[in-house]
C-alpha cells in the first residue's frame, strides 16, 4: 500500500530555473541582463569600473532561455488570421536569437517558423519562400526542418505545379514525424486533391485531420474548411453545413470560422 | 525574533546551516574533540561531551550525508535535555525538534519523525510556521505508514497555511483518496486546481482528479478535467496515464450514449508513435528535474519525499513505455473506438477512415471483424456504394466464416436501395441469402428481393421472392406485407382475375390489416383492367364513401374513377373526376398523368381556353412544381393556337419573376428559352395581308425587361443576368449570332459568378474560354461545380476546367476533369466534348492506344458529325504518324487527306491536315507529292495567317531548291 502511494503522490517540484542565460564551453553561465551581444562578441560590463569582459559568440554552447512570450502570442495572432501582427510580434525574436540559431536551447527556429507562417498568410512568396529555404538549411530540428519544408510544398500549390507539391509531401513523410507535421501534410494533401477537384480524395485527406490528430488545434480549422468545400464540391450540402456549423462553434475565433461564415449561411 | 527568523528560513536554509552559525566558536575545539565525541556517543556515561560540540559533529555529519549519524547525535541531545540540561544559546528547542523529525523522516523513521513533530505540535511555545514545517512531516510520515485517515485532517489544517496550502490540498487528497474518502480528495484537488499555476505538479493533480471522477462516475466532471488537460498539453509529465484514463472516460460516455463527449476523450489519445516520441521527452525532461534536485541536497522532508516519488513516478512511465513499445497493435483499440464513436454521430467519412486504417495496419486484432462491418456501414451511410462493395469483397476474403457478414450484406442492400442502384442491391440481396439462409437477417432480405423486385418491374421474380418468403416464414414479421406483394405481384403480372381472387383472400386474411383501403383500390383497378367499369364504378364509390377525405390515396382513387367513366364514353364526369384528383394529393407521375388526360380531353372538346386556364391555376397554385416549366410549354401552346401570344407571354413571365431572382433556381432558364421562343416568332400577318416588320433588338430588349423585371428587382444581377440571357435568346432563335455573343459577354462582364445561376455560368465560362480569358472562364467554372454539383449544367464546369488544364499542358488534372464531366456530372450537355477532350489529353500524353478508340467513337457518331469528326479523323492520322512505320504513315495520309477532302469547311483542320499530309509525304520520300500538297494547300486564301501555311510555305522553298528543274511537282496535292 505504501509503495502503492508513493507512486501515486506527485512530488512537490522545483520549477525550471528560468533565467536567461548563455551557457560557455567551460560550463560558465552568463546572465543575459549582465551582458549584451557586440561585434559579434558577449559583452561583461565589470562592476564598479569600466572595464569590459568580452567572450566570443563561439564560446557559448547552450543557452538556457524560458520560451518568450511573444511566440506563443504570434501564434495565437496568426491562428486568428491576424499574419501581419503575427509577423511583427515574432520577428524581434527571430532576430534576437539569429546568432545562436543552431545552439541547443535557442528559440531561433520556433520563431523563424511562425514568421515564414507568417509571410505564408500574407502571400509575401517571395520572402516567405525564403524564409522556409532559411530554417531548412540553418535549423538542427528536424520538425522545424519539416515544417519549413511543408511551407515550400504550399508554395509550390500556390504556383499550380501540385506534382512538385506532391512530391514534397512524399519526402517529409518518409521522416518520422510529429503528428502536427503529419496533419500539415495530410491537410495540405487534401488541398492538393481540392485544387484538381478531386472532391472525394480530398475528404480523404482533410478528414483525417479529426480522425487521427484531434490534438491539433492548429490545423484543425483549416482541415474542416477544406473538409466543408470539399463535401460541398462532392455535392453533399448537409454535410458541408455541417462542417462549417463545427468550425464556427468549435474554433470561433480562428480566420477559418470567418471564412466558413461567409460560404455558409451560418 | 531569533526564533522566527529560525523557522521562517528553515525550508529555505537546511538546518545544518543554523546549527552551523550559532555554533561558531565551538567549531574551533571541533577537531580535538571530534574522535573523543564519537566514542563518547557510544560511552556517554563516562563522558559528558558538552552540547554544543556534540550539535557541531551533528551538523558534520550531514554535512557529510550521513545522516545515521547525524541522528543519534542529535537524539542524545535531545535526551539530555530532557533530562534537564539546556540547550546552548540561540538554538531553539522548537527548531531542534523540527530537526530530528525531519531527519528521521529521511532515514524512512516515519514513526518517530510522527512522535517527534507531534511532540513538537504540543509545545505551547512553538510558533506558526515551525508548527505548519512539523504538521506537514507529521502528515506525511502518518501517510507512510499507512495511518491516512488520520493524516488527512493534519493536511486539512496544513491548508490554512499559505506556505503549504497547495502540498497540503494535494497530499489530503492522495491520503484521502487511500483512506477511501474520494469525495474528500476530489474537494481537495478541486481547491488546488483553482489557484495552482499550471505547472508539471499541477497537471499531475488535474490528472488525479478525472480518475477519481471517474471512479466516482462524475462523467461531466471528468470531461471537464480532460479539457482543462488538454489545453495545457505541455505541462502534463504522464502522457501514458492521459491516454489511458481518457480511453477509459470514452468507454464510460459511449456507454451512456453521450458518443460527443466520447469523442472528444477519445481524440485526446495519443497514438503509439506520437506517444513514445512525446514521453520520451517527457522523461528526459523528468530526469533533468530530478537531475537538479538531487544536486541541490537539502534535508527537509519535502525534498527528500518529492525525490523518491519522482523516481518511482519515472520508473512506472517508463514501464508503461516499455509495454507500450512491444504492443504493435496498441493504436488499434482506439481507432476502432474512434471509428465507432465518429459512426454514431454520423461521422461515417471520419469512420472510414479510421477503419481502412486499423485493417490496413493491424489486420489480425479482434476488432478488425467488426472494423469491417463498420467500414461497409461508413461507406453505405456516406454513399460510396463501389467502396462500399469493394470492402465487402475484403471481408469475404478475410473472414468468409464471420458471422458478421450477413450484417454487411444486409447494410449493403440498403445503402444500394438509398442510392437507387438496383443491381447491387439485389446482387448483394441475393447473395446474401444464398450465403446465409440461417441468419436472422435472411428473413428481411427475402422480403427486400421482393420489394426490390417488384419496384424494378421484375414483376415475376417479385412474385417468386414474395412466395419464398410466405412459405418460408408462414409467421414471420412481414407475412402480411408477403402476402400482399404476392397478390400484388399477380395484378401487374396481368392475372387480374388471379389477383383479384388474391387481394379478397388478403382482405379477408387481414380485415384491419395495413393495406385494406389499396387492396380495395386495387380490385377496382382490376375490374377497371377487365374492362369491368360498371363494377369498377360501383367499387370505387363504395371506397370514396368508406374512406375518410384526408386518405393519401383519394387523388389516385379519383384518378381510376375518371378512366372508368372515359371507359363509359362519360367525359364531362371524367374531366370532373381527374379535377377532383388534381386538388388532391398526388405523385410526380399521377399528377404528370393526369394533367396530361385533362388536357388532351379539354382538347377533344376544343376548349382550349378551359385547358390554359387549368395551367395557368397550375403554375400559379403550385409554383414549386415541376410540371410548372410543362405549364409553360402548354399555355404558350394553347394561347398561340387561340391566336393570343402575348397573353402567353404575359402568363409565362409571371411564373417566371417568382423565381428571377434566384440563381438556385436552374429551371428557369429552361422557362425563358421558351418564353423567347414565342417574342421570336415573327409577328402575324396584318389586316391587310402584310406582315408588320419584325421588332428591333432595342423593342425586344424593352419587351423582356418590362415582362421580367420589376422596379424593385430590376438592378438585381441574377435578374439582369436572366434579361440578358433571355434576350440572346431571342437573338440565337432569330439567327443574330453577333448579338447573342455580344449579350452572353455583357453577363460575363457584368455579374459576379456569384449572381449567375448554374445554367449561365455555364454558358459565360464557355464564352470566356472561347475568347482565351481562361481565368475569367475558370472563376465561372469553379463556382459552378463547387457551388452547384449537382446542377443539370455541372458538366460544363467540369469540362471547362479540363479544357483549361489541356490548354496548360496539365494533362493529369485535364484527365480528371474530363472524367468527372462523364462521370460525376453525366455529360448532359458535354458529352461531345468530354469525350474528344479525353481524346486529345490522352494523345497528348502519349496514350496512343486509349487515344485512338475514343477518336474513333467521336468519329463514329453520327449526332457528333462536325467539326468534331475534322479533329477525330485528323488525330487518328496524327496517331499513325506519331507509330511510324511505313504502313501506319500510308494511313495517316488517308486520313488527312479525308480531312481537306471531306471536311473543308472546317479550315483550321483543312490547314493541320495538308500540313502534316505534306510531311508525311516527305517521311515517305515522296516529295514531289509533298511540294505540290504545300502548292495546293498555299493557293488556298483561306489559309492566310495560319501558322501552318507558313510553315508549308518554308518547306516548299526548301523541296523546290531540293527537286532539280528537270522533275517539276505534281500541280496537284498528293490527294488531288
Amino acid at each position: 500500500m505504501k509503495k502503492f502511494f508513493l507512486c501515486l503522490l506527485m512530488a512537490v517540484s522545483v520549477g525550471p530555473l528560468c533565467a536567461q542565460r548563455y551557457i560557455l564551453k567551460d560550463g560558465k553561465a552568463l546572465n543575459q541582463t549582465d551582458v549584451e551581444v557586440k561585434d559579434g562578441k558577449l559583452v561583461r560590463v565589470v562592476v564598479g569600473g569600466g572595464a569590459e569582459v568580452s567572450y566570443p559568440l563561439s564560446q557559448v554552447v547552450r543557452l538556457d532561455w524560458p520560451e518568450p512570450a511573444e511566440l506563443a502570442a504570434a501564434a495565437d495572432l496568426l491562428a486568428a488570421g491576424k499574419a501581419s501582427e503575427a509577423e511583427q510580434k515574432v520577428t524581434p525574436v527571430y532576430n534576437q536569437f539569429s546568432l545562436f540559431a543552431k545552439l541547443p536551447g535557442s528559440w531561433w527556429s520556433d520563431a523563424a517558423v511562425i514568421r515564414a507562417r507568417a509571410l505564408f498568410a500574407q502571400k509575401k512568396v517571395g520572402e516567405a519562400e525564403s524564409a522556409a529555404k532559411e530554417i531548412n538549411s540553418t535549423s538542427t530540428d528536424r520538425e522545424d526542418v519539416s515544417a519549413a519544408q511543408l511551407l515550400l510544398a504550399e508554395g509550390q500549390l500556390r504556383l499550380e505545379k501540385p506534382d512538385i507539391a506532391d512530391a514534397m509531401l512524399d519526402e517529409i513523410s518518409r521522416n518520422a514525424v510529429s503528428s502536427e507535421i503529419s496533419a500539415r501534410a495530410v491537410k495540405l494533401r487534401g488541398d492538393i486533391a481540392y485544387q484538381r477537384k478531386e472532391f472525394e480524395k480530398a475528404l480523404g485527406f482533410y478528414l483525417q485531420v479529426p480522425a487521427f490528430y484531434g490534438l491539433c488545434d492548429d490545423v484543425l480549422p483549416s482541415a474542416l474548411l477544406g473538409s466543408a468545400r470539399a463535401y460541398r464540391g462532392y455535392g453533399d450540402t448537409s454535410r458541408s453545413d455541417r462542417a462549417y456549423l463545427d468550425l464556427i462553434v468549435t474554433y470561433p475565433s480562428s480566420s477559418e470560422a470567418a471564412l466558413a461564415k461567409t460560404e455558409s449561411n451560418f | 525574533m531569533k526564533t522566527f527568523l529560525f523557522s521562517s528560513y528553515l525550508m529555505r536554509f537546511p538546518l545544518r546551516k543554523l546549527l552551523f552559525l550559532r555554533l561558531a566558536p565551538y567549531l574551533i575545539i571541533r577537531g580535538f574533540c571530534a574522535v573523543l565525541i564519537l566514542e563518547g556517543a557510544l560511552h556517554a556515561a563516562e563522558v559528558r561531551v558538552p552540547l554544543p560540540q556534540i550539535l557541531v559533529e551533528a551538523d558534520t555529519r550531514i554535512k557529510a550525508r550521513q545522516m545515521s549519524a547525524a541522528i543519534d547525535l542529535m537524539e542524545m541531545v535531545l535526551a539530555r535535555v530532557e533530562a534537564g540540561e539546556t540547550l546552548p544559546d540561540g538554538v531553539s528547542l522548537d527548531n531542534f525538534l523540527l530537526q530530528i523529525a525531519n531527519t528521521q523522516f529521511q532515514l524512512k523513521n516515519f514513526a518517530r519523525a510522527e512522535e517527534v513533530s507531534k511532540k513538537l505540535l504540543m509545545r505551547s511555545t512553538v510558533g506558526q510556521q515551525i508548527a505548519n514545517d512539523a504538521r506537514f512531516v507529521q502528515g506525511l510520515a502518518l501517510a507512510l505508514q499507512n495511518k491516512f485517515a488520520e493524516a488527512v485532517p493534519v493536511f486539512a489544517k496544513l491548508e490554512e497555511s499559505t506556505v503549504y496550502r497547495d502540498k497540503a490540498l494535494m497530499y489530503r487528497s492522495m491520503a484521502a483518496q487511500q483512506a477511501g474518502q474520494i469525495p474528500v480528495a476530489i474537494d481537495a484537488l478541486n481547491h488546488l486546481l483553482e489557484n495552482a499555476s499550471h505547472d508539471s505538479e499541477w497537471a499531475d493533480a488535474a490528472l488525479t482528479l478525472v480518475s477519481l471522477q471517474l471512479q466516482e462516475k462524475n462523467l461531466d466532471a471528468a470531461s471537464r478535467g480532460l479539457k482543462m488537460l488538454r489545453e495545457n498539453f505541455a505541462a502534463l509529465d504522464n502522457l501514458a496515464g492521459l491516454n489511458i484514463l481518457s480511453l477509459q472516460l470514452g468507454d464510460a460516455l459511449i456507454a451512456t450514449d453521450n458518443a460527443s463527449g466520447a469523442l472528444a476523450a477519445y481524440r485526446t489519445v495519443l497514438s503509439r508513435h506520437e506517444l513514445l516520441r512525446l514521453q520520451s521527452l517527457r522523461i528526459t525532461r523528468m530526469e533533468n528535474t530530478l537531475g537538479r534536485q538531487k544536486a541541490m541536497f537539502r534535508s527537509s522532508a519535502v525534498d527528500s519525499d518529492f525525490i523518491r516519488r519522482l523516481e518511482d513516478r519515472l520508473k512506472a512511465v517508463k514501464v508503461a513505455v516499455a509495454e507500450i513499445e512491444k504492443n504493435e497493435n496498441y493504436d488499434a483499440t482506439l481507432y476502432y473506438r474512434l471509428g465507432h464513436t465518429f459512426q454514431v454521430r454520423g461521422g461515417v467519412w471520419e469512420a472510414a477512415i479510421l477503419f481502412e486504417r486499423l485493417l490496413k495496419d493491424h489486420p489480425d486484432v479482434a476488432e478488425s471483424e467488426s472494423s469491417y462491418v463498420g467500414l461497409v456501414q461508413a461507406y453505405a451511410e456516406s454513399g460510396r456504394l463501389d467502396k462500399m462493395k469493394g470492402a465487402i469483397d475484403r471481408f469475404i476474403q478475410a473472414m468468409p466464416n464471420s458471422p458478421l457478414l450477413a450484417q454487411a450484406f444486409y447494410a449493403g442492400a440498403q445503402a444500394a436501395i438509398t442510392a437507387g442502384n438496383g443491381s447491387m442491391q439485389i446482387k448483394l440481396l441475393e447473395e446474401g441469402v444464398r450465403r446465409f439462409p440461417q441468419s436472422p437477417l435472411a428473413e428481411f432480405m427475402v422480403l427486400m428481393q421482393a420489394n426490390f423486385y417488384f419496384t424494378a418491374g421484375k414483376f415475376d421474380a417479385a412474385y417468386q421472392s414474395a412466395n419464398t418468403y410466405v412459405t418460408t416464414y408462414p409467421t414471420g414479421k412481414f407475412i402480411e406485407d408477403a402476402t400482399y406483394l404476392k397478390a400484388m405481384a399477380t395484378l401487374v403480372l396481368g392475372r387480374p382475375e388471379e389477383s383479384i381472387k388474391a387481394l379478397d383472400i388478403y382482405l379477408a386474411q387481414y380485415p384491419q390489416g395495413r393495406f385494406g383501403a389499396e387492396a380495395r383500390y386495387r380490385i377496382a383497378a382490376a375490374n377497371y383492367a377487365l374492362e369491368n367499369y360498371a363494377v369498377a364504378d360501383k367499387q370505387l364509390a363504395a371506397w370514396l364513401t368508406d374512406y375518410p377525405p384526408e386518405h393519401p390515396q383519394r387523388g389516385e382513387v379519383f384518378s381510376t374513377q375518371g378512366d372508368v367513366y372515359v371507359g363509359l364514353g362519360r367525359i364531362d364526369d371524367a374531366i370532373a373526376s381527374y379535377r377532383a384528383a388534381l386538388a388532391l394529393s398526388l405523385s410526380d407521375e399521377q399528377l404528370g398523368y393526369v394533367l396530361d388526360e385533362l388536357t388532351k380531353h379539354y382538347q377533344t372538346k376544343r376548349d382550349y381556353n378551359a385547358a390554359a386556364v387549368m395551367w395557368e391555376d397550375f403554375a400559379r397554385e403550385k409554383p414549386d412544381s415541376p410540371f410548372v416549366i410543362n405549364a409553360a410549354y402548354w399555355i404558350g401552346k394553347l394561347r398561340s393556337r387561340e391566336g393570343r401570344i402575348d397573353d402567353a407571354i404575359e402568363q409565362m413571365a409571371i411564373i417566371a419573376r417568382r423565381y428571377i431572382a434566384d440563381p438556385s433556381r436552374e429551371a428557369v432558364e429552361r422557362l425563358l428559352t421558351q418564353m423567347a421562343a414565342l417574342m421570336a416568332r415573327p409577328p402575324k400577318l396584318g389586316p391587310d395581308g402584310k406582315r408588320p416588320p419584325a421588332p428591333t433588338p432595342e423593342q425586344i430588349a424593352q419587351k423582356v425587361e418590362s415582362q421580367l423585371t420589376l422596379p424593385e428587382t430590376r438592378n438585381q444581377p441574377t435578374v439582369k443576368a436572366r434579361v440578358f440571357f433571355t434576350e440572346a435568346e431571342v437573338a440565337s432563335l432569330r439567327r443574330d449570332n453577333a448579338l447573342r455573343n455580344q449579350l452572353l459577354e455583357r453577363i460575363g462582364q457584368e455579374i459576379a459568378p456569384e449572381a449567375l445561376p448554374p445554367g449561365l455560368l455555364g454558358g459565360v465560362g464557355d464564352r470566356f474560354l472561347a475568347k482565351g480569358q481562361l481565368d475569367q472562364a475558370r472563376g465561372c467554372y469553379d463556382y459552378l461545380v463547387l457551388h452547384y454539383p449537382r446542377s443539370f449544367y455541372a458538366d460544363f464546369g467540369y469540362a471547362g476546367l479540363g479544357e483549361i488544364a489541356y490548354r496548360k499542358g496539365d494533362y493529369d488534372t485535364a484527365l480528371v476533369q474530363f472524367g468527372y464531366a462523364i462521370d460525376r456530372a453525366g455529360a448532359r450537355n458535354k458529352l461531345l466534348e468530354a469525350t474528344l477532350g479525353r481524346a486529345k489529353t490522352l494523345l497528348s500524353k502519349g496514350n496512343y492506344d486509349a487515344s485512338k478508340e475514343l477518336f474513333e467513337q467521336v468519329a463514329g457518331t453520327r449526332q457528333w458529325r462536325g467539326e468534331a469528326t475534322a479533329q477525330s479523323v485528323y488525330s487518328l492520322g496524327e496517331i499513325l504518324t506519331k507509330r511510324g512505320g511505313s504502313e501506319n504513315l500510308a494511313q495517316a495520309q488517308a486520313h488527312f487527306q479525308r480531312v481537306f477532302i471531306s471536311y473543308r469547311k472546317f479550315t483550321p483542320w483543312v490547314a493541320k491536315a495538308y500540313l502534316s499530309s505534306g510531311e508525311t509525304f516527305e517521311r515517305l520520300g515522296q516529295l514531289k507529292e509533298a511540294l505540290a500538297t504545300y502548292k495546293e494547300m498555299l493557293r488556298d486564301k483561306r489559309f492566310t495567317g495560319y501558322p501552318e501555311a507558313d510553315k508549308a510555305q518554308s518547306r516548299a522553298s526548301i523541296l523546290e531548291s531540293q527537286l532539280s528543274p528537270s522533275s517539276p511537282a505534281p500541280a496537284t496535292g498528293g490527294a488531288s
